[in-house]
C-alpha cells in the first residue's frame, strides 16, 4: 500500500469510526461507500474489509457487555441458522458481480450493469434504514417496552420457540428465521451489520426489550461477522493490510465521536444519524452520475 | 479426509478473523479498562454516556 492509500484508508476509518462513536451503531452502510467511491476498492473488497473492520468493532460491544453481564445467546443462536444462509446468499450474489461485464442501457448510454445493480440496491437499502430510523423516533424505541403488544405476537407459524429474551412470550422459529435471513444477506451482500435493521425488528415484531435486543444483535453480529469475514477471505474479498489501517482509523474516529457525543442530546443525535444516512445516498448518487457520465464520454 | 482449501488461503483466512478479534480485545482492555472514559461503541444507544 502506498502512503496515500493508507492516509485515505485511515481517514475512511475515522469518519467512519465516528458513527458508532456517536450514535452507537456500526457504520458499514457508509464505509462501503467510501471505500468504493474515494479509495477506488472494488465493491466485493470493500464489503469484505468492512466486515472484518466491523468483526473488531462489534468484539469490543460485546466485551464491553459481557464484563456488564448484559450478553444473551439463546436467542442470538436460534437466529443464526437464517443469519448464516442470508450470509452465503448475500456473498454469492456479490460475487456474481465480480466477474461480469454485461451493460445497462440508461438513456441510450452503456453503464456496468453490476456496479450499477448493486448501487442502487444500496440506495434502496439506505432509504429503508432512514424509514427505520424514522419509525424508531416516531415509536420511541427506547421506552414502554413492557406496555408495547409483539406485532407478530398473533402470527400462527409453528414451530414455536421460548427464550428468557422473549420475555415469557413464545416465537414463531420461521419467523426469526428469516429475519435472520434478512439480516445475514444485507450483512454478507452489502456489508452492513444489520443491526439498524434487526434490533427494531425485535422489538416490534417479537417484543423483545430494546437492551436485550441490542444484547442478542451484538452475539448474532459477532457470529455473522466471524463467519462473513472467513467466508470473505476464502473469496479474496478482504485486503488484511487495509483492515488494519481501517481499524486504527475506526478506533480513534469511535473515541473522537465518544468525546462528541456527551456534548449534544439523543434527539439532535438521532437527528444527525438521519442526515448521515442521507450522506451516503448522496455519495451513492454521485458516483451513479460518474458512471452515467464517463459512459456518454 | 481431503482438504480441499490450500495452506495459504487457510492462514489468510485465519489472520483475516483473529486481526480483529484481537484488536477489538486489545482495545476493549486498553480503552475499558486503562484510560479513563471508554468509548461508544455499536449497540449503545444514544443516550449512554461513556463513565
Amino acid at each position: 500500500m502506498t502512503l496515500a492509500a493508507i492516509l485515505v484508508a485511515v481517514l475512511i476509518g475515522l469518519v467512519v469510526g465516528v458513527i458508532p462513536g456517536l450514535f452507537g451503531v456500526g457504520g458499514g452502510f457508509l464505509m462501503v461507500p467510501l471505500l468504493h467511491v474515494f479509495a477506488g476498492v472494488p465493491l466485493p473488497t470493500a464489503v469484505g474489509c468492512c466486515a472484518a473492520q466491523s468483526l473488531g468493532t462489534v468484539t469490543t460491544g460485546m466485551l464491553h457487555r459481557r464484563a456488564a453481564g448484559e450478553i444473551h445467546t439463546r436467542l442470538a443462536w436460534l437466529l443464526f441458522p437464517g443469519t448464516l444462509a442470508g450470509l452465503e446468499l448475500g456473498i454469492l450474489a456479490l460475487e456474481r458481480t465480480k466477474h461480469s461485464s454485461a451493460s445497462l442501457e440508461v438513456f441510450g448510454r452503456a453503464l456496468p450493469m453490476m456496479e450499477s445493480t448493486q448501487l442502487l440496491c444500496y440506495f434502496a437499502l439506505l432509504l429503508l434504514l432512514a424509514a427505520v430510523v424514522g419509525i424508531e423516533t416516531y415509536y420511541n424505541v427506547d421506552e414502554h417496552d413492557a406496555a408495547r403488544r409483539p406485532w407478530l405476537a398473533g402470527l400462527r407459524l409453528p414451530p414455536y420457540v421460548a427464550s428468557p429474551e422473549l420475555q415469557g412470550t413464545r416465537a414463531s422459529l420461521p419467523a426469526l428465521t428469516l429475519l435472520g435471513l434478512v439480516v445475514g444477506f444485507l450483512n454478507g451482500g452489502f456489508g452492513m451489520g444489520g443491526a439498524l435493521l434487526q434490533v427494531p425488528a425485535l422489538v416490534f415484531l417479537f417484543g423483545v426489550g430494546t437492551h436485550r435486543a441490542v444484547a442478542v444483535t451484538l452475539v448474532s453480529s459477532f457470529l455473522a461477522g466471524f463467519f462473513s469475514t472467513a467466508s470473505h477471505a476464502y473469496r479474496g474479498n478482504v485486503d488484511l493490510p487495509l483492515v488494519c489501517w481501517l481499524l486504527l482509523g475506526g478506533t480513534l474516529g469511535a473515541r473522537a465521536g465518544s468525546h462528541w457525543a456527551s456534548g449534544f442530546s439523543s434527539r439532535r443525535l438521532r437527528r444527525w444519524f438521519a442526515g448521515v444516512i442521507f450522506a451516503s445516498t448522496g455519495i451513492i448518487l454521485a458516483r451513479l452520475w460518474e458512471l452515467f457520465s464517463r459512459a456518454g464520454s | 479426509m481431503h482438504l480441499s482449501i490450500p495452506w495459504a488461503t487457510a492462514m489468510h483466512i485465519l489472520a483475516c478473523v483473529v486481526v480483529p478479534i484481537l484488536w477489538g480485545t486489545v482495545v476493549h482492555v486498553l480503552f475499558e479498562h486503562g484510560f479513563g472514559r471508554r468509548m461508544r461503541l455499536p449497540g449503545d444507544k444514544p443516550d449512554e454516556r461513556g463513565a
